[in-house]
């Protein structure tokens, strides 16, 4: 979908409040939340309420890179979003697309970091492998562990789900220390340390 | 690079079919692949290559009945997600893009397939809401969110 670029706007220099001509936003359906461009200037605008079909205001102040005042310009406001994140889409005539992306992208970079999920998929990776792991002193000298397969990351907070153990696993932090010596007995400490979730 | 050799016609009243003149689909262009014409926004799917003039699409075409017009196939993807992939040159540009952005917010919010997640060790997040989880990295163990209180993954050490 296009933007929406029916009528004019005029806008102080530092304010928030455009006033349209010729424009029927209410009516059209314009909605808070939706970004608001000036044809030919970089800068985007969030819109923060429609107050009638002649009147909206932005969540920023508008500032001109002259410094003037905006009068009857052509303008464009973003009606054409993603489902789940909303992320801003455009269309082949619409004005200040650099822009437009680039918000997109800084947006999908927070949304990955951060983001809601409805529901995680884990693949299913190969059967892992047993490996050792060696204490620094004591005894067992070394000692036989399940390893996941090599595709899965060997850092910190890892999260997997394993074909092979039918479980989450996931990789604790382990002790940096060999481990402790109780009465004759080693009881080693293994670093890392591959958890297995337990579920009921 | 997209594939726009030719031209083609479709006929009005919801068709799934696309007739080429002067194409060359079956060396060229693939089931999975994006079918779009060049003077509309609608996304499509070709769902079979039945011979070097003929496409089957996913959803029906649904406008008025075209012929000799100018279509684009995406030929390329990302390789994990099948996102599409702009390239200099390339037309409809803006469609590709936004195709791109539809996919990746779809794939990230349902998360088809992802091999592991690596989870940044912290403390609690001081904002919980309920389906959050992270993990700790003080009881080295991961910790969710009931709405009302923290609660903590238990584990076993993976023999």
């Amino acid at each position: 979908m296009s933007q929406y670029k029916t009528g004019k706007v005029s806008i102080e220099h530092g304010s928030t409040t455009v006033i349209g001509y010729n424009t029927t936003w209410d009516a059209d359906g314009i909605t808070s939340g939706w970004i608001f461009t000036v044809k030919g200037e970089r800068n985007i605008y969030w819109i923060d309420t429609v107050t009638d079909d002649t009147t909206l205001t932005l969540s920023q102040n508008y500032y001109h890179p002259n410094g003037n005042n905006l009068y009857n310009a052509s303008y464009a406001i973003i009606q054409d979003y993603t489902t789940n994140y909303e992320w801003p889409k455009i269309a082949n005539t619409d004005y200040n697309w650099v822009n437009i992306i680039r918000n997109a992208l800084f947006k999908i970079d927070n949304d990955m970091g951060a983001g809601t999920r409805s529901t995680v998929t884990f693949s299913t990776p190969s059967q892992g492998t047993s490996g050792s792991y060696y204490p620094t002193s004591g005894s067992p000298a070394t000692t036989t562990y399940y390893l996941p397969d090599s595709s899965i990351l060997a850092e910190e907070g890892v999260l997997y789900y394993d074909t092979h153990k039918d479980g989450f696993i996931y990789l604790s932090g382990g002790m940096t220390s060999g481990g402790t010596t109780s009465g004759a007995d080693f009881l080693p400490v293994w670093v890392p340390a591959w958890r297995k979730i337990t579920a009921t | 690079m997209q594939y726009t050799t030719g031209t083609i016609s479709i006929a009005s009243g919801t068709p799934t079919t696309v007739t080429g003149v002067g194409t060359r689909w079956l060396a060229n262009v693939s089931t999975g692949w994006v079918f779009k014409l060049q003077s509309e926004d609608t996304i499509y799917e070709i769902q079979t290559v039945t011979d070097d003039t003929t496409l089957v699409i996913d959803p029906a075409y649904g406008g008025a009945t075209i012929s000799g017009a100018s279509y684009v196939i995406l030929r390329d993807y990302t390789a994990r997600y099948q996102w599409p992939i702009l390239l200099k040159g390339n037309v409809n540009w803006a469609a590709v893009l936004s195709e791109s952005l539809r996919r990746i917010d779809s794939d990230l919010y349902e998360t088809p397939s992802c091999r592991y997640i690596k989870f940044v060790p912290q403390s609690a997040p001081s904002s919980p809401v309920e389906g959050m989880i992270y993990y700790n990295s003080s009881s080295q163990a991961f910790v969710y969110y009931t709405g009302a209180a923290w609660r903590v993954i238990q584990s076993t050490l993976l023999t």
